[in-house]
């Protein structure tokens, strides 16, 4: 109870018998004769912490918190514990991996890249932990039967690893149940002379071997773990992301109206603001000298006017869309010497020409039948006009109006040498023109307003949009000051909202059609080719080392050659050959699969619906359709002045209407990703087709005859017409004839053996079957033909550029084409896939100009062979990474019941030794 | 000033014969801890020390589950997974002997800059660290990194009769709370003929002119104050630095880097510290100067770690004290 010495406990018996009184000074005996047996051992301050997974989480959270205060505290008042001192240094290691991740995120060039920075480095740090946790302390509690990873808060308050220290264990924290729980696990008697000792030794010593094979293990496995890890999140963040950007413009797409009003809310960045300075120094260089402006001066405006945003993005993938454009100098400085030369002040002779349109005039003296809305003065005068037949009528009803006399006679005059009719059109047209200058536009008002505010004044005064739109009004000041002015002022507020506009449609546009790595196209192209490689299932194959393939070769030693003469397809032969022979592998394996597949049947469909692959983005088609829309493409480059004079410079500096122009070029670009996303999804379809029909030979007679067209139809069928048969058996047989023409030739067959029933003696059958005969072509000619229609089908892209292969049959192209996209023989795949009729359509007609153009369509022998390498790279990378992962898991599982081992450490073992 | 006698040297001869300080001293030193001669890499001899001792001696008793290892034997296993994790991470960065001509040299050179990267992360933790306690040193006149001998007699193994007698290398500031005053005495009492010694200096650098009674009741909370504020602003400023030293080594000059010329590090190294100067393409000032703030940030830190705890060492207190406060309770930890 007590742990006072006995000489002391002496003493204070004596005291309490009332023996030796205590003396005065004798502060210590009296402290302790106050406090005599009743001092007991301090009670045991630390506590083992009970949590289970999901609160250890939260609370680790916690403690980061803790420790940031715990900082404060420090540097405030300078006093901690070493344990709360050595945590800090966690706080800045995850401090440190932020600093990090976001360095690397500012040097990303996807967005995938930039979150996996911060996947990858939470994932380093979290793998640290959860090595020991997953692959140590859980195989140690199964095996050992208590839990090696306790957590115990000291008498300080530091919550700390119960066996941190090896030399320094709090025993006196754990409650004994858990010890007799524990050894009751492990077979050792608790109640025995040595059963706590054992027990305790046995804790200690398996947690320090785990503990020592963390240390050896963990460096290994934490940038394993969270490579794999990372490498199968990859794709499904990259997925997410695509999603989500493709969301975002859906959302902005949604109607085109709606687009339009966004775009053209935009407001004008500063950053969009350019060359200012380069402007005014070349007009204060003209006009400091006092030089006329000549041809020289607006070609040098004209390159500073431009809308150049090359500079403006980081990676050039966004600006595709509009790469080659050439910007029209000599469009822009004719534009703007007619400015300079054709400004003016407000002429109202020049408003009211535009305005004595006949739409004006029907507003004014109503159309047919119909009155006008406000009648007015001059109306009522023209009505009365209208049915005179006299011309003394009409001078008299002009007398009764009640107009000035000097308009009185303004109409009358020169009307006596004219037609009733005449005269009266005449009069109309100085009505309308009076009525027009000095009801409409009253100088006085019209004077010193803009365009906008002359427009605004007219609709107020009631008419409608319909005319209004149609005038123009050019008001742009005369002389070189009203110039600079107004050329500045288009720079900046005009065309750097046009460059606003058009950046923020090119970021619209790239998620969708882009053709960068992370857009809808792109994935939708990589989705198809992974779906299609998987369904062939090829295997990995070797590469040749060439370094031992030279060596073998110089010392003569027979290498075996793993992959080069064997007939197997791989994913490494794909990846190395060259385009031709991947299109002849591609045939090999499409051929192989149809083989066996009849077409029609219900395996045909089933075969042909693993390889069509569903839409990516919703609604993409719409989407598509609104950002290409006409009005949409005019709102980016046209500004909201009513100058006519302004529009045209708009319309110059964005190319004009020419092929070069930004519209047609942003019109092409999204028509191309549209039909190459249509044309992927389907591909693969077309080329079973394409496999089945050379299976059962009807393409080769379909090219067989194609040179049996025009003039050869026309002499065989005056030939049979000369004949002179009857018309109920040669009519139907001239139609077919004619009808192969158009139709495909594999119906030649059956024309030449119509012609031998017609019941003809042989000289009279010869030369017509002859003339069928001399357009057959020869064999080798037709199998030429059908390898050229392997790389049409297989590879359009690349085979065509390199244009040797085409040579020969360039002209041929056209008709190949449509040989091959001929909707007549999809008939089973158009009762599965009807939306396949429109692809086979833009196919064709995107082949054939293709054709003309030399642009690029997809080639699936190119996309394949990427894909190919991409899933081979990975494969190798793992086939690396995956086996040592793995061995290091099976060692660290299989020491494990090797440790714990407390034999020969206690007397009562039987053995020698023992710690005594 | 008394002479203090040594007291732990056994089997002294008799009479008449001169024992001269110095060896007594060496006899000292052949059986108990003490400071060492240390010059400026002892940092690196230390390290290594511990390295081989991890893989011939540490591990193994470790993994037999040895009464006698400690957490000083736990603490030097730590390198040994920073050394295999770094070696790792450029290991899974390597291109494969089964890539392409293209794919593979695409991946050499992202190889070669995460391999720099990494490699720099370590040195950019050295570096902040050592500069800002060798200016610590300088000013305040504690060497927070001062090694010491620390002889440890183990227990003996099971099966054996004696325990042995092994060498460590702590350092004297390990502890806050506990620094080994002890050793610094015995030292200053060995060498200088006075237990106060270190204490003694470090009065002078406070300012006090006239020798104090008790040194240690002003300096040994100043002693704890200072380490605790240098270690806790270096946990931040060791990796901010570290974080510099990854931005730099994935510039694109480590791109050209050849392993077997060390003449290229250099050169390399050079270059990207330009590289990373200069601004970047990118929208926000952020994206465009990140390198710069990343070196800002981290000389201002390092600084700072030097700065802050110079200050406060030199704070005097309203009063000194000269006797030991009856009322005031203290905690044994």
């Amino acid at each position: 109870m007590t742990s006072i010495s006995p000489i002391l406990q002496n003493k204070i018996n004596a005291i309490k018998n009332g023996n030796n009184a205590p003396q005065q000074d004798d502060k210590i005996y009296n402290d302790l004769t106050r406090r005599a047996n009743s001092v007991k051992p301090n009670e045991a301050k630390a506590k083992i912490v009970k949590e289970n997974m999901l609160q250890s989480a939260v609370s680790a959270v916690k403690d980061t918190g803790k420790d940031c205060v715990n900082f404060v505290n420090i540097m405030k008042t300078g006093k901690t514990s070493d344990h709360n001192l050595g945590r800090l240094n966690d706080v800045g290691l995850k401090l440190g991996a932020v600093l990090i991740a976001s360095f690397l995120t500012t040097q990303a060039r996807t967005k995938k890249q930039a979150a996996m920075n911060f996947i990858g480095g939470a994932g380093f740090i979290a793998s640290m932990s959860l090595w020991p946790k997953i692959f140590i302390n859980l195989p140690a509690r199964i095996v050992h039967g208590f839990n090696i990873d306790k957590k115990y808060i000291s008498a300080q308050g530091d919550k700390k690893d119960f066996g941190l220290d090896n030399q320094y264990y709090v025993w006196d924290a754990v409650p004994e149940e858990d010890l007799r729980k524990a050894a009751k696990r492990t077979g050792i008697d608790y109640d025995s002379k040595n059963g706590k000792e054992k027990i305790q030794r046995k804790i200690q010593k398996t947690i320090l071997q785990n503990r020592t094979l963390n240390m050896a293990t963990v460096g290994f496995a934490t940038p394993l773990m969270t490579a794999l890890a990372c490498d199968k999140i990859e794709p499904k963040v990259k997925d997410a992301l695509i999603k989500h950007e493709y969301k975002k413009v859906e959302k902005k797409v949604t109607s085109s109206e709606e687009l339009i009003k966004y775009l053209s809310g935009l407001k004008r960045q500063e950053s969009d603001v350019r060359n200012v300075k380069e402007i005014e120094a070349l007009f204060s260089r003209y006009m400091a000298e006092n030089k006329e402006f000549d041809s020289d001066f607006f070609k040098e405006l004209a390159g500073y006017l431009n809308l150049d945003i090359t500079n403006d993005f980081k990676d050039s993938d966004t600006l595709k869309p509009i790469g080659k454009i050439t910007y029209d100098k000599e469009g822009v400085a004719k534009v703007l010497e007619k400015i300079y030369k054709n400004g003016d002040k407000v002429n109202i002779k020049n408003i009211a020409e535009q305005l004595m349109q006949e739409e004006f005039e029907g507003a004014v003296f109503g159309k047919g039948f119909i009155e006008p809305k406000n009648k007015s003065e001059h109306y009522n005068l023209f009505k009365a006009i209208k049915k005179c037949k006299d011309k003394d009528n009409i001078k008299t009803a002009i007398e009764a109006s009640g107009f000035d006399n000097s308009i009185k006679t303004e109409l009358t005059n020169g009307i006596d040498n004219l037609d009733i009719k005449e005269a009266i059109s005449q009069i109309k047209t100085k009505l309308l023109k009076d009525y027009v200058e000095r009801v409409v536009l009253d100088p006085e008002q019209v004077k010193d307003l803009t365009a906008r505010q002359i427009k605004d004044l007219l609709a107020k005064k009631g008419y409608t949009d319909n005319i209004l739109d149609n005038i123009t009004i050019s008001i742009l000041p005369k002389g070189k000051d009203e110039f600079k002015k107004t050329i500045l002022n288009y720079n900046e507020n005009m065309l750097s909202a046009t460059r606003t506009r058009l950046k923020e449609y090119l970021k619209l546009l790239t998620p969708v059609v882009g053709e960068c790595e992370e857009s809808i196209y792109t994935q939708s192209i990589s989705q198809t080719t992974q779906k299609l490689l998987k369904s062939f299932d090829l295997p990995m194959g070797k590469r040749q080392n060439p370094r031992l393939a030279k060596i073998a070769a110089i010392l003569h030693i027979p290498q075996k050659s793993v992959e080069k003469n064997s007939q197997e397809i791989t994913l490494s032969k794909l990846k190395e050959s060259r385009h031709v022979n991947v299109a002849n592998m591609l045939h090999d394996l499409f051929a192989a699969k149809v083989a066996n597949i009849e077409y029609g049947s219900e395996e045909y469909k089933e075969f042909i619906s693993q390889l069509y692959s569903d839409r990516i983005g919703e609604n993409i088609e719409k989407v598509i359709k609104n950002l290409e829309d006409e009005r949409m493409l005019d709102t980016i480059c046209q500004n909201s002045s009513d100058d006519k004079l302004l529009k045209e410079l708009d319309s110059a500096i964005a190319g004009g209407k020419n092929a070069n122009g930004i519209k047609s070029h942003l019109q092409k670009f999204i028509k191309e990703a549209q039909v190459n996303i249509e044309a992927i999804k389907t591909r693969a379809i077309i080329c079973a087709n394409f496999e089945q029909r050379l299976k059962d030979g009807s393409l080769k007679d379909e090219i067989r005859y194609m040179d049996f067209s025009g003039d050869k139809i026309k002499s065989l069928i005056e030939k049979i017409e000369g004949l002179r048969l009857s018309e109920d058996k040669v009519n139907p047989l001239i139609e077919e004839i004619n009808a192969l023409e158009t139709s495909s030739k594999d119906k030649v067959s059956s024309v030449i053996k119509q012609i031998k029933n017609l019941g003809l003696s042989e000289d009279e059958v010869n030369p017509l079957i002859k003339i069928i005969d001399e357009s057959k072509m020869l064999d080798d000619k037709v199998e030429d033909i059908i390898n050229q229609l392997k790389l049409l089908v297989y590879d359009d892209g690349t085979a065509r550029r390199n244009n040797n292969l085409y040579l020969e049959d360039v002209k041929r192209a056209p008709d190949l084409i449509k040989m091959i996209f001929n909707k007549e023989k999809f008939k089973a795949e158009l009762e599965a896939f009807p939306e396949l009729k429109d692809v086979i359509d833009n196919l064709s007609s995107s082949q054939i100009n293709s054709f003309k153009d030399s642009k690029k369509l997809l080639s699936l022998s190119h996309i394949l062979k990427v894909r190919a390498t991409e899933i081979f790279n990975n494969k190798a990378w793992k086939k690396t990474f995956v086996p040592m992962f793995a061995a290091l898991v099976g060692i660290t599982l299989a020491v494990q019941p090797l440790f714990g081992n407390i034999k020969n450490e206690f007397e009562d073992e039987a053995g020698k030794g023992g710690i005594k | 000033m008394q002479q203090v006698k040594l007291t732990s040297v056994d089997n002294l001869p008799p009479t008449g014969y001169y024992v001269s300080n110095e060896q007594k001293k060496e006899k000292f030193y052949k059986n108990e801890s003490h400071i060492h001669k240390q010059g400026p890499l002892a940092g690196i001899k230390v390290s290594a020390h511990r390295l081989t001792n991890d893989i011939f001696t540490y591990f193994p008793k470790g993994f037999s589950g040895s009464k006698n290892s400690d957490f000083y034997e736990y603490l030097s296993l730590g390198m040994v997974p920073y050394l295999v994790g770094s070696a790792m991470l450029i290991a899974t960065n390597l291109p494969n002997k089964l890539y392409n001509a293209s794919d593979a040299m695409e991946a050499g050179k992202c190889a070669k800059r995460f391999g720099a990267g990494v490699v720099l992360y370590g040195l950019g933790k050295l570096a902040s660290q050592k500069l800002s306690r060798t200016l610590i040193h300088k000013t305040t006149g504690i060497p927070l990194d001062l090694y010491f001998l620390n002889r440890v007699n183990e227990l003996p193994e099971p099966g054996r009769e004696k325990g042995l007698v092994r060498v460590q290398y702590p350092k004297i500031f390990d502890s806050v709370n506990f620094y080994r005053r002890d050793i610094l005495a015995k030292d200053g009492e060995i060498n200088h003929g006075n237990l106060y010694y270190f204490n003694d200096q470090l009065a002078k650098k406070l300012g006090y002119d006239k020798k104090l009674n008790d040194p240690e009741q002003t300096t040994g909370d100043k002693i704890r104050a200072t380490k605790a504020r240098a270690t806790a602003l270096e946990s931040i400023s060791k990796y901010v630095t570290a974080a510099c030293g990854v931005a730099l080594g994935n510039q694109a000059a480590f791109e050209d880097l050849k392993i077997a010329h060390p003449t290229t590090y250099i050169s390399c190294f050079k270059k990207a510290c330009k590289q990373l100067w200069q601004p970047k393409k990118g929208k926000n000032i952020l994206t465009k100067y990140y390198g710069r703030t990343l070196a800002i940030a981290s000389l201002a830190t390092t600084l700072l770690a030097w700065i802050i705890p110079s200050l406060t060492f030199k704070r005097k207190p309203d009063t000194i004290k000269t006797k030991i406060d009856d009322k005031k309770e203290f905690e044994v930890a």
